[in-house]
Protein backbone atom coordinates (compact mmCIF):
# COMPACT_ATOMS: atom_id res chain seq x y z
CA UNK A 1 0.00 0.00 0.00
CA UNK A 2 1.00 3.59 -0.45
CA UNK A 3 0.16 6.60 1.64
CA UNK A 4 2.00 9.65 0.54
CA UNK A 5 1.98 13.12 1.97
CA UNK A 6 4.46 14.41 -0.55
CA UNK A 7 8.10 14.98 0.24
CA UNK A 8 9.51 12.02 2.16
CA UNK A 9 6.37 11.51 4.19
CA UNK A 10 4.13 8.52 4.55
CA UNK A 11 4.85 5.07 3.18
CA UNK A 12 5.53 3.92 -0.36
CA UNK A 13 4.73 0.49 -1.82
CA UNK A 14 4.62 -1.08 1.59
CA UNK A 15 4.03 -4.81 1.43
CA UNK A 16 4.09 -6.41 4.82
CA UNK A 17 2.50 -9.43 6.39
CA UNK A 18 2.47 -10.08 10.09
CA UNK A 19 1.71 -13.64 11.08
CA UNK A 20 -0.83 -14.52 13.66
CA UNK A 21 0.70 -14.91 17.09
CA UNK A 22 4.03 -13.30 16.37
CA UNK A 23 5.63 -10.25 17.88
CA UNK A 24 6.66 -8.00 15.06
CA UNK A 25 9.00 -5.10 15.66
CA UNK A 26 8.67 -2.21 13.29
CA UNK A 27 11.89 -0.36 13.33
CA UNK A 28 12.87 2.94 11.87
CA UNK A 29 14.08 6.41 12.66
CA UNK A 30 11.62 9.16 13.48
CA UNK A 31 9.71 10.29 10.41
CA UNK A 32 10.28 7.02 8.53
CA UNK A 33 6.58 6.21 8.23
CA UNK A 34 6.02 4.01 11.26
CA UNK A 35 3.12 6.04 12.64
CA UNK A 36 1.57 6.37 9.20
CA UNK A 37 1.56 2.60 8.85
CA UNK A 38 0.14 2.08 12.31
CA UNK A 39 -2.65 4.64 11.94
CA UNK A 40 -3.75 2.85 8.78
CA UNK A 41 -4.11 -0.36 10.76
CA UNK A 42 -6.87 1.22 12.83
CA UNK A 43 -8.48 3.14 9.96
CA UNK A 44 -7.64 6.60 11.23
CA UNK A 45 -6.04 7.22 7.86
CA UNK A 46 -6.49 5.29 4.65
CA UNK A 47 -4.06 4.19 1.98
CA UNK A 48 -4.15 5.86 -1.42
CA UNK A 49 -3.41 2.58 -3.13
CA UNK A 50 -3.50 -0.95 -1.84
CA UNK A 51 -5.42 -2.43 1.04
CA UNK A 52 -5.00 -3.05 4.72
CA UNK A 53 -6.25 -6.32 6.10
CA UNK A 54 -6.47 -6.84 9.83
CA UNK A 55 -7.57 -10.10 11.48
CA UNK A 56 -8.99 -11.26 8.18
CA UNK A 57 -11.10 -8.15 7.63
CA UNK A 58 -10.93 -4.45 7.01
CA UNK A 59 -10.08 -2.08 9.83
CA UNK A 60 -13.07 -0.06 8.63
CA UNK A 61 -15.24 -2.76 10.13
CA UNK A 62 -16.01 -1.80 13.75
CA UNK A 63 -16.23 -5.46 14.70
CA UNK A 64 -12.62 -5.89 13.59
CA UNK A 65 -11.44 -2.83 15.49
CA UNK A 66 -13.10 -4.16 18.62
CA UNK A 67 -10.62 -7.05 18.52
CA UNK A 68 -7.64 -4.72 18.23
CA UNK A 69 -5.81 -2.85 20.96
CA UNK A 70 -4.10 0.37 19.88
CA UNK A 71 -1.65 2.69 21.57
CA UNK A 72 -0.88 5.87 19.61
CA UNK A 73 2.60 7.28 19.44
CA UNK A 74 1.68 10.55 21.05
CA UNK A 75 -1.20 9.41 23.17
CA UNK A 76 -3.66 12.16 24.10
CA UNK A 77 -6.49 11.95 26.62
CA UNK A 78 -9.26 14.12 27.99
CA UNK A 79 -7.21 15.80 30.67
CA UNK A 80 -10.14 16.61 32.95
CA UNK A 81 -11.37 13.05 33.24
CA UNK A 82 -10.13 10.59 35.79
CA UNK A 83 -8.18 7.66 34.44
CA UNK A 84 -10.92 5.31 35.61
CA UNK A 85 -13.69 7.30 33.87
CA UNK A 86 -11.65 7.32 30.70
CA UNK A 87 -11.29 3.54 30.73
CA UNK A 88 -15.03 3.19 31.37
CA UNK A 89 -15.76 5.45 28.40
CA UNK A 90 -13.44 3.62 26.03
CA UNK A 91 -14.84 0.30 27.25
CA UNK A 92 -18.37 1.53 26.53
CA UNK A 93 -17.44 2.73 23.04
CA UNK A 94 -15.98 -0.69 22.32
CA UNK A 95 -19.03 -2.35 23.76
CA UNK A 96 -16.57 -4.59 25.52
CA UNK A 97 -15.75 -3.47 29.03
CA UNK A 98 -12.67 -5.04 30.54
CA UNK A 99 -12.86 -3.47 33.99
CA UNK A 100 -11.33 -6.48 35.73
CA UNK A 101 -8.35 -6.68 33.40
CA UNK A 102 -7.93 -2.89 33.49
CA UNK A 103 -7.74 -3.02 37.27
CA UNK A 104 -5.21 -5.84 37.18
CA UNK A 105 -3.05 -4.13 34.59
CA UNK A 106 -3.05 -0.79 36.38
CA UNK A 107 -2.05 -2.43 39.64
CA UNK A 108 0.74 -4.19 37.87
CA UNK A 109 1.95 -0.99 36.23
CA UNK A 110 1.42 0.92 39.47
CA UNK A 111 -1.05 3.33 37.91
CA UNK A 112 -3.49 5.23 40.13
CA UNK A 113 -6.83 5.22 38.28
CA UNK A 114 -8.51 7.68 40.62
CA UNK A 115 -6.36 10.58 39.49
CA UNK A 116 -7.27 13.19 36.93
CA UNK A 117 -5.47 12.44 33.69
CA UNK A 118 -4.21 16.02 33.47
CA UNK A 119 -2.36 15.46 36.74
CA UNK A 120 -0.60 12.31 35.56
CA UNK A 121 3.03 12.36 34.50
CA UNK A 122 3.95 11.49 30.93
CA UNK A 123 5.00 8.04 32.04
CA UNK A 124 1.70 7.42 33.81
CA UNK A 125 -0.26 8.63 30.81
CA UNK A 126 1.69 6.15 28.71
CA UNK A 127 0.74 3.43 31.19
CA UNK A 128 -2.90 4.44 30.89
CA UNK A 129 -2.54 4.21 27.13
CA UNK A 130 -1.22 0.68 27.50
CA UNK A 131 -4.01 -0.31 29.87
CA UNK A 132 -6.72 0.88 27.48
CA UNK A 133 -5.01 -0.96 24.62
CA UNK A 134 -4.93 -4.26 26.50
CA UNK A 135 -7.95 -4.20 28.84
CA UNK A 136 -10.41 -5.85 26.46
CA UNK A 137 -8.24 -8.87 25.71
CA UNK A 138 -7.51 -7.99 22.06
CA UNK A 139 -6.32 -10.54 19.50
CA UNK A 140 -4.04 -8.01 17.86
CA UNK A 141 -2.17 -5.30 19.71
CA UNK A 142 -0.76 -2.36 17.74
CA UNK A 143 1.61 -0.24 19.76
CA UNK A 144 3.37 2.87 18.52
CA UNK A 145 6.53 3.33 20.58
CA UNK A 146 5.04 1.62 23.63
CA UNK A 147 7.88 2.25 26.06
CA UNK A 148 8.48 5.89 25.26
CA UNK A 149 8.39 7.98 28.41
CA UNK A 150 8.58 4.99 30.75
CA UNK A 151 11.35 4.52 33.25
CA UNK A 152 13.55 1.42 32.78
CA UNK A 153 11.81 -0.62 35.47
CA UNK A 154 8.39 -0.09 33.94
CA UNK A 155 9.88 -0.74 30.52
CA UNK A 156 10.93 -4.18 31.74
CA UNK A 157 7.41 -4.74 33.02
CA UNK A 158 6.04 -3.83 29.60
CA UNK A 159 8.42 -6.31 27.96
CA UNK A 160 7.15 -8.98 30.32
CA UNK A 161 3.58 -8.03 29.39
CA UNK A 162 4.44 -8.41 25.73
CA UNK A 163 6.00 -11.81 26.44
CA UNK A 164 2.79 -12.87 28.15
CA UNK A 165 0.66 -11.61 25.30
CA UNK A 166 2.78 -13.66 22.97
CA UNK A 167 2.43 -16.72 25.18
CA UNK A 168 -1.34 -16.21 25.03
CA UNK A 169 -1.23 -16.23 21.25
CA UNK A 170 -1.85 -12.50 20.84
CA UNK A 171 -0.30 -10.91 17.78
CA UNK A 172 1.75 -7.84 18.57
CA UNK A 173 2.82 -5.19 16.10
CA UNK A 174 4.93 -2.53 17.69
CA UNK A 175 7.10 0.26 16.43
CA UNK A 176 10.30 1.44 17.95
CA UNK A 177 13.43 3.31 17.23
CA UNK A 178 15.14 1.65 20.16
CA UNK A 179 17.00 -1.43 18.93
CA UNK A 180 17.55 -3.06 22.27
CA UNK A 181 13.82 -3.29 22.92
CA UNK A 182 13.16 -4.82 19.53
CA UNK A 183 15.90 -7.33 20.22
CA UNK A 184 14.38 -8.07 23.58
CA UNK A 185 10.82 -8.83 22.48
CA UNK A 186 10.41 -9.25 18.72
CA UNK A 187 10.33 -12.47 16.68
CA UNK A 188 10.65 -10.68 13.39
CA UNK A 189 11.65 -7.21 12.48
CA UNK A 190 10.73 -4.89 9.65
CA UNK A 191 12.99 -1.97 8.98
CA UNK A 192 11.48 1.10 7.40
CA UNK A 193 13.37 4.06 6.11
CA UNK A 194 11.94 7.11 4.38
CA UNK A 195 8.64 5.36 3.82
CA UNK A 196 10.07 2.21 2.27
CA UNK A 197 10.36 -1.16 3.90
CA UNK A 198 14.01 -2.08 3.47
CA UNK A 199 14.14 -5.39 5.28
CA UNK A 200 11.93 -7.96 6.95
CA UNK A 201 13.88 -10.58 8.82
CA UNK A 202 13.80 -12.93 11.69
CA UNK A 203 15.76 -11.40 14.46
CA UNK A 204 18.26 -14.26 14.33
CA UNK A 205 18.96 -13.57 10.66
CA UNK A 206 19.31 -9.91 11.41
CA UNK A 207 21.73 -10.66 14.18
CA UNK A 208 23.79 -12.79 11.83
CA UNK A 209 24.06 -9.81 9.57
CA UNK A 210 24.82 -7.49 12.39
CA UNK A 211 28.21 -5.99 12.90
CA UNK A 212 30.33 -6.83 15.94
CA UNK A 213 33.17 -4.60 16.90
CA UNK A 214 36.31 -6.05 18.51
CA UNK A 215 39.16 -4.41 20.24
CA UNK A 216 42.12 -6.71 20.91
CA UNK A 217 45.21 -5.71 22.88
CA UNK A 218 48.22 -7.92 22.10
CA UNK A 219 51.50 -8.46 23.97
CA UNK A 220 53.32 -8.08 20.68
CA UNK A 221 52.66 -5.98 17.58
CA UNK A 222 50.68 -7.85 14.92
CA UNK A 223 50.45 -7.00 11.27
CA UNK A 224 47.16 -5.74 9.94
CA UNK A 225 47.37 -8.07 6.91
CA UNK A 226 46.84 -11.02 9.25
CA UNK A 227 43.27 -9.86 9.88
CA UNK A 228 41.94 -7.74 7.10
CA UNK A 229 41.45 -10.56 4.58
CA UNK A 230 39.70 -12.92 6.98
CA UNK A 231 36.20 -14.18 6.32
CA UNK A 232 33.63 -11.86 7.81
CA UNK A 233 36.07 -9.12 8.73
CA UNK A 234 34.79 -5.91 7.33
CA UNK A 235 37.33 -3.49 8.64
CA UNK A 236 40.62 -3.98 10.46
CA UNK A 237 43.01 -1.42 11.78
CA UNK A 238 46.16 -1.87 13.88
CA UNK A 239 47.61 0.88 16.02
CA UNK A 240 50.69 -0.28 17.87
CA UNK A 241 49.64 -3.43 19.68
CA UNK A 242 45.88 -2.74 19.45
CA UNK A 243 43.61 -4.16 16.79
CA UNK A 244 40.22 -2.62 16.03
CA UNK A 245 38.01 -4.57 13.71
CA UNK A 246 34.42 -5.10 12.66
CA UNK A 247 33.07 -8.55 11.88
CA UNK A 248 29.85 -9.59 10.20
CA UNK A 249 28.55 -13.06 10.96
CA UNK A 250 30.94 -15.75 12.25
CA UNK A 251 33.85 -14.65 14.40
CA UNK A 252 35.58 -18.05 14.19
CA UNK A 253 38.34 -17.05 11.76
CA UNK A 254 39.11 -13.88 13.58
CA UNK A 255 39.49 -15.66 16.91
CA UNK A 256 41.80 -18.24 15.39
CA UNK A 257 44.00 -15.54 13.92
CA UNK A 258 44.03 -13.64 17.17
CA UNK A 259 44.98 -16.82 19.07
CA UNK A 260 48.27 -17.03 17.21
CA UNK A 261 49.43 -14.14 19.37
CA UNK A 262 49.63 -13.58 23.10
CA UNK A 263 46.53 -11.61 23.97
CA UNK A 264 46.39 -9.15 26.86
CA UNK A 265 42.77 -8.10 26.49
CA UNK A 266 39.76 -8.53 24.22
CA UNK A 267 36.65 -6.38 24.22
CA UNK A 268 33.65 -7.19 22.05
CA UNK A 269 30.71 -4.92 21.48
CA UNK A 270 27.96 -7.48 20.94
CA UNK A 271 25.82 -7.84 17.85
CA UNK A 272 25.25 -4.24 17.14
CA UNK A 273 21.91 -3.71 15.44
CA UNK A 274 22.53 -0.03 15.67
CA UNK A 275 25.42 -0.32 13.28
CA UNK A 276 23.36 -2.46 10.94
CA UNK A 277 20.58 0.02 11.20
CA UNK A 278 22.88 2.85 10.36
CA UNK A 279 23.98 0.90 7.31
CA UNK A 280 20.43 0.85 6.07
CA UNK A 281 20.10 4.44 6.94
CA UNK A 282 23.19 5.35 4.99
CA UNK A 283 21.97 3.29 2.06
CA UNK A 284 20.52 6.24 0.28
CA UNK A 285 23.70 8.28 0.38
CA UNK A 286 25.97 5.54 -0.94
CA UNK B 1 -22.78 9.94 31.26
CA UNK B 2 -19.97 7.84 29.83
CA UNK B 3 -22.18 5.49 27.85
CA UNK B 4 -21.77 7.16 24.49
CA UNK B 5 -20.23 10.10 22.67
CA UNK B 6 -23.31 12.33 22.99
CA UNK B 7 -23.60 12.03 26.76
CA UNK B 8 -19.85 12.21 27.25
CA UNK B 9 -19.74 15.40 25.17
CA UNK B 10 -22.51 16.96 27.27
CA UNK B 11 -20.65 15.89 30.39
CA UNK B 12 -17.51 17.64 29.11
CA UNK B 13 -19.49 20.76 28.34
CA UNK B 14 -21.45 20.89 31.58
CA UNK B 15 -19.35 23.54 33.25
CA UNK B 16 -19.20 25.90 30.31
CA UNK B 17 -22.88 25.31 29.54
CA UNK B 18 -23.69 26.16 33.15
CA UNK B 19 -22.03 29.56 32.76
CA UNK B 20 -23.74 30.22 29.44
CA UNK B 21 -27.05 29.45 31.19
CA UNK B 22 -26.17 31.72 34.10
CA UNK B 23 -25.21 34.47 31.68
CA UNK B 24 -28.34 34.44 29.54
CA UNK B 25 -30.59 33.89 32.55
CA UNK B 26 -29.02 36.79 34.40
CA UNK B 27 -29.19 39.04 31.37
CA UNK B 28 -32.89 38.35 30.76
CA UNK B 29 -33.70 38.82 34.43
CA UNK B 30 -31.86 42.12 34.46
CA UNK B 31 -33.65 43.27 31.31
CA UNK B 32 -36.97 42.19 32.83
CA UNK B 33 -36.28 44.22 35.96
CA UNK B 34 -35.69 47.24 33.73
CA UNK B 35 -39.07 46.88 32.01
CA UNK B 36 -41.26 48.68 34.65
CA UNK B 37 -38.99 51.74 34.38
CA UNK B 38 -39.34 51.84 30.61
CA UNK B 39 -43.10 51.30 30.75
CA UNK B 40 -43.59 54.04 33.32
CA UNK B 41 -41.44 56.54 31.46
CA UNK B 42 -42.60 55.79 27.96
CA UNK B 43 -42.69 59.45 26.88
CA UNK B 44 -39.09 60.17 27.78
CA UNK B 45 -37.83 56.97 26.14
CA UNK B 46 -39.78 57.70 22.99
CA UNK B 47 -38.12 61.09 22.80
CA UNK B 48 -34.74 59.43 23.27
CA UNK B 49 -35.37 56.85 20.54
CA UNK B 50 -36.32 59.63 18.15
CA UNK B 51 -32.72 60.76 18.27
CA UNK B 52 -31.32 57.38 17.13
CA UNK B 53 -30.87 56.72 13.41
CA UNK B 54 -32.96 53.89 11.97
CA UNK B 55 -29.82 51.99 10.95
CA UNK B 56 -28.68 51.82 14.55
CA UNK B 57 -32.05 50.60 15.74
CA UNK B 58 -32.14 48.04 12.96
CA UNK B 59 -28.82 46.55 14.02
CA UNK B 60 -30.20 46.34 17.55
CA UNK B 61 -33.07 44.33 16.15
CA UNK B 62 -35.67 47.07 16.55
CA UNK B 63 -38.00 47.21 13.60
CA UNK B 64 -39.58 50.56 12.82
CA UNK B 65 -43.13 49.26 13.17
CA UNK B 66 -42.49 47.67 16.57
CA UNK B 67 -44.19 48.91 19.70
CA UNK B 68 -41.26 49.01 22.08
CA UNK B 69 -43.26 49.68 25.19
CA UNK B 70 -45.44 46.63 25.50
CA UNK B 71 -43.77 43.55 27.06
CA UNK B 72 -43.32 41.74 23.75
CA UNK B 73 -41.91 44.71 21.89
CA UNK B 74 -39.62 45.45 24.79
CA UNK B 75 -38.27 41.92 24.95
CA UNK B 76 -37.91 41.79 21.19
CA UNK B 77 -35.85 44.97 21.21
CA UNK B 78 -33.73 44.19 24.25
CA UNK B 79 -33.20 40.47 23.91
CA UNK B 80 -34.70 38.55 21.01
CA UNK B 81 -33.64 41.10 18.43
CA UNK B 82 -29.93 40.63 19.01
CA UNK B 83 -28.56 39.21 22.30
CA UNK B 84 -30.50 35.96 22.26
CA UNK B 85 -29.89 34.98 18.63
CA UNK B 86 -26.23 35.94 18.84
CA UNK B 87 -25.73 33.94 22.04
CA UNK B 88 -27.34 30.87 20.49
CA UNK B 89 -25.42 31.28 17.24
CA UNK B 90 -22.06 31.80 18.96
CA UNK B 91 -22.60 28.90 21.34
CA UNK B 92 -23.58 26.65 18.44
CA UNK B 93 -20.57 27.74 16.38
CA UNK B 94 -18.11 27.06 19.18
CA UNK B 95 -19.62 23.66 20.00
CA UNK B 96 -19.94 22.63 16.38
CA UNK B 97 -16.32 23.51 15.69
CA UNK B 98 -15.10 21.62 18.74
CA UNK B 99 -17.21 18.57 17.99
CA UNK B 100 -14.94 16.70 15.61
CA UNK B 101 -12.21 19.18 14.64
CA UNK B 102 -11.55 19.84 18.32
CA UNK B 103 -11.05 16.15 19.07
CA UNK B 104 -8.77 15.90 16.06
CA UNK B 105 -6.64 18.85 17.10
CA UNK B 106 -6.47 17.62 20.69
CA UNK B 107 -5.39 14.19 19.44
CA UNK B 108 -8.13 12.45 21.43
CA UNK B 109 -9.75 11.22 18.21
CA UNK B 110 -7.15 8.45 17.92
CA UNK B 111 -8.25 6.44 20.91
CA UNK B 112 -11.93 7.15 20.37
CA UNK B 113 -11.97 6.06 16.73
CA UNK B 114 -9.79 3.02 17.32
CA UNK B 115 -12.71 1.55 19.27
CA UNK B 116 -15.65 0.08 17.43
CA UNK B 117 -17.32 3.49 17.20
CA UNK B 118 -18.16 4.31 13.58
CA UNK B 119 -17.36 7.64 11.99
CA UNK B 120 -21.07 8.03 11.31
CA UNK B 121 -21.77 7.42 15.01
CA UNK B 122 -19.18 9.97 16.08
CA UNK B 123 -20.57 12.80 13.95
CA UNK B 124 -24.20 12.00 14.57
CA UNK B 125 -23.74 11.83 18.33
CA UNK B 126 -21.71 15.02 18.41
CA UNK B 127 -24.59 16.68 16.58
CA UNK B 128 -27.07 15.26 19.06
CA UNK B 129 -25.02 16.69 21.94
CA UNK B 130 -25.08 20.08 20.20
CA UNK B 131 -28.86 19.98 19.84
CA UNK B 132 -29.33 18.95 23.48
CA UNK B 133 -26.99 21.70 24.71
CA UNK B 134 -28.88 24.30 22.66
CA UNK B 135 -32.14 23.01 24.14
CA UNK B 136 -30.75 23.47 27.65
CA UNK B 137 -29.83 27.04 26.73
CA UNK B 138 -33.35 27.45 25.30
CA UNK B 139 -34.90 26.16 28.48
CA UNK B 140 -32.95 28.77 30.43
CA UNK B 141 -34.37 31.52 28.23
CA UNK B 142 -37.88 30.13 28.49
CA UNK B 143 -37.73 29.95 32.30
CA UNK B 144 -36.18 33.40 32.68
CA UNK B 145 -38.98 34.92 30.59
CA UNK B 146 -41.53 33.16 32.75
CA UNK B 147 -39.80 34.55 35.84
CA UNK B 148 -39.77 38.04 34.26
CA UNK B 149 -43.50 37.74 33.75
CA UNK B 150 -44.17 36.88 37.39
CA UNK B 151 -41.70 39.33 38.95
CA UNK B 152 -41.78 42.33 36.61
CA UNK B 153 -45.01 42.04 34.67
CA UNK B 154 -43.30 41.34 31.35
CA UNK B 155 -46.27 39.33 30.17
CA UNK B 156 -45.63 37.12 27.20
CA UNK B 157 -47.96 34.25 26.31
CA UNK B 158 -46.34 30.91 27.10
CA UNK B 159 -46.87 29.69 23.54
CA UNK B 160 -45.14 32.74 22.08
CA UNK B 161 -42.32 32.40 24.58
CA UNK B 162 -41.87 28.77 23.52
CA UNK B 163 -42.05 29.68 19.82
CA UNK B 164 -39.39 32.39 20.12
CA UNK B 165 -37.16 30.09 22.16
CA UNK B 166 -37.58 27.30 19.61
CA UNK B 167 -36.51 29.64 16.81
CA UNK B 168 -33.45 30.66 18.83
CA UNK B 169 -32.59 27.02 19.42
CA UNK B 170 -33.00 26.26 15.71
CA UNK B 171 -30.79 29.21 14.82
CA UNK B 172 -28.13 27.94 17.22
CA UNK B 173 -28.42 24.43 15.81
CA UNK B 174 -28.20 25.87 12.30
CA UNK B 175 -24.85 27.56 12.97
CA UNK B 176 -23.68 24.65 15.11
CA UNK B 177 -24.42 22.22 12.29
CA UNK B 178 -22.67 24.46 9.79
CA UNK B 179 -19.63 24.54 12.06
CA UNK B 180 -19.84 20.79 12.52
CA UNK B 181 -19.86 20.30 8.75
CA UNK B 182 -16.95 22.68 8.14
CA UNK B 183 -15.00 21.28 11.09
CA UNK B 184 -15.64 17.70 10.07
CA UNK B 185 -14.63 18.46 6.52
CA UNK B 186 -11.40 20.24 7.41
CA UNK B 187 -10.36 19.01 10.84
CA UNK B 188 -9.41 22.58 11.71
CA UNK B 189 -11.17 24.16 14.66
CA UNK B 190 -9.79 27.68 14.35
CA UNK B 191 -10.56 27.92 10.67
CA UNK B 192 -14.06 26.65 11.31
CA UNK B 193 -14.81 29.20 14.02
CA UNK B 194 -13.47 31.94 11.77
CA UNK B 195 -15.47 30.95 8.70
CA UNK B 196 -18.74 30.39 10.54
CA UNK B 197 -18.40 33.54 12.64
CA UNK B 198 -17.82 35.50 9.46
CA UNK B 199 -20.90 33.91 7.92
CA UNK B 200 -22.96 34.64 11.03
CA UNK B 201 -21.86 38.26 11.30
CA UNK B 202 -22.40 38.86 7.60
CA UNK B 203 -25.86 37.34 7.48
CA UNK B 204 -26.83 39.10 10.70
CA UNK B 205 -25.98 42.49 9.22
CA UNK B 206 -27.64 41.54 5.95
CA UNK B 207 -30.87 40.75 7.74
CA UNK B 208 -30.74 43.74 10.07
CA UNK B 209 -30.06 46.30 7.37
CA UNK B 210 -32.22 44.53 4.81
CA UNK B 211 -35.25 46.50 5.87
CA UNK B 212 -33.47 49.77 5.20
CA UNK B 213 -31.54 49.22 2.00
CA UNK B 214 -33.56 48.18 -0.99
CA UNK B 215 -30.89 46.01 -2.58
CA UNK B 216 -30.33 44.10 0.66
CA UNK B 217 -34.04 43.68 1.06
CA UNK B 218 -34.02 41.12 -1.75
CA UNK B 219 -31.13 39.28 -0.20
CA UNK B 220 -32.67 38.99 3.26
CA UNK B 221 -34.01 35.47 2.64
CA UNK B 222 -30.48 34.09 2.34
CA UNK B 223 -29.85 35.07 5.95
CA UNK B 224 -30.70 32.51 8.63
CA UNK B 225 -31.52 35.42 10.91
CA UNK B 226 -34.36 36.29 8.55
CA UNK B 227 -36.01 32.93 9.21
CA UNK B 228 -35.29 33.34 12.87
CA UNK B 229 -37.33 36.48 13.39
CA UNK B 230 -39.00 37.78 10.22
CA UNK B 231 -42.26 36.29 11.43
CA UNK B 232 -41.79 37.78 14.92
CA UNK B 233 -42.60 34.60 16.83
CA UNK B 234 -42.59 36.42 20.17
CA UNK B 235 -45.63 38.39 19.04
CA UNK B 236 -47.31 36.10 16.54
CA UNK B 237 -46.24 32.60 17.54
CA UNK B 238 -44.46 29.94 15.56
CA UNK B 239 -44.01 30.17 11.81
CA UNK B 240 -43.66 26.51 10.92
CA UNK B 241 -42.21 27.20 7.48
CA UNK B 242 -39.41 29.34 8.83
CA UNK B 243 -38.73 26.78 11.54
CA UNK B 244 -38.52 24.08 8.90
CA UNK B 245 -36.07 26.07 6.82
CA UNK B 246 -33.65 26.43 9.73
CA UNK B 247 -34.14 22.90 11.00
CA UNK B 248 -34.00 21.41 7.51
CA UNK B 249 -30.77 23.19 6.63
CA UNK B 250 -29.26 22.07 9.93
CA UNK B 251 -30.04 18.49 8.97
CA UNK B 252 -28.50 19.08 5.53
CA UNK B 253 -25.31 20.32 7.23
CA UNK B 254 -25.32 17.24 9.42
CA UNK B 255 -25.56 15.14 6.26
CA UNK B 256 -22.61 17.00 4.75
CA UNK B 257 -20.62 16.36 7.92
CA UNK B 258 -21.48 12.68 7.78
CA UNK B 259 -20.36 12.45 4.17
CA UNK B 260 -17.22 14.51 4.74
CA UNK B 261 -15.93 12.32 7.55
CA UNK B 262 -16.35 9.10 5.58
CA UNK B 263 -13.45 9.68 3.25
CA UNK B 264 -11.10 11.72 5.32
CA UNK B 265 -7.90 10.99 7.16
CA UNK B 266 -8.50 11.79 10.79
CA UNK B 267 -6.20 13.76 13.05
CA UNK B 268 -3.69 14.74 10.42
CA UNK B 269 -3.98 18.45 11.13
CA UNK B 270 -5.90 19.68 8.16
CA UNK B 271 -6.95 19.08 4.63
CA UNK B 272 -4.66 16.70 2.85
CA UNK B 273 -3.35 19.31 0.45
CA UNK B 274 -1.20 21.09 2.97
CA UNK B 275 1.93 19.01 3.28
CA UNK B 276 3.85 21.05 5.86
CA UNK B 277 1.05 20.96 8.42
CA UNK B 278 1.10 17.20 8.99
CA UNK B 279 1.44 16.99 12.70
CA UNK B 280 0.93 13.42 13.75
CA UNK B 281 0.87 11.61 10.51
CA UNK B 282 4.47 10.67 10.30
CA UNK B 283 6.30 8.21 12.49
Amino acid sequence: MTKSYGKARGVIDLDLEVRSGEVFGYLGPNGAGKTTTIRMLVDLIRPQTGTVEVLGGSPRDPAIRRRVGYLPGEVEFYSRMSARDFLTYIGNLRGKGGDALAKKLSERLDLDLSRRIGDLSKGNRQKLGLVQALMHGPELVVLDEPTSGLDPLVQQEVYRLLDELKADGVTVFFSSHVLSEVERVADRVGIIREGRLVEVEKLEALRRKAVRTFEVVFEDVPHVAEFERLDGVRMADVHGNVLHCQVIGSIDELLKAVAKHRVRDLVSHGADLEALFLDYYRGEED
Amino acid sequence: MLNNVALKTLRDRRRSLFWWVVGIFGYLLGIGAFYPIVRDNQGQFEALLETYPDEFLAIMGVGSEENLFDPIGFMQAEAFGWVVPLVFAIYGTVQGARAVAGEEEDGTIDLVMATSLTRFGLVWQKWLALVLAELVLGLAVFVSLAVDSVLFGVEIPVGNNAAAVLMAVLLGVFFGSLALAVGTGTGLRGLTVGVVTFAAAGTYLLNSLGGLVELLDMLQPISPFYYYDASNPLRYGLDAEHALVLGGLAVVFLGIGLLAVRRRDLGVGGIRLSVPTMRKAAG
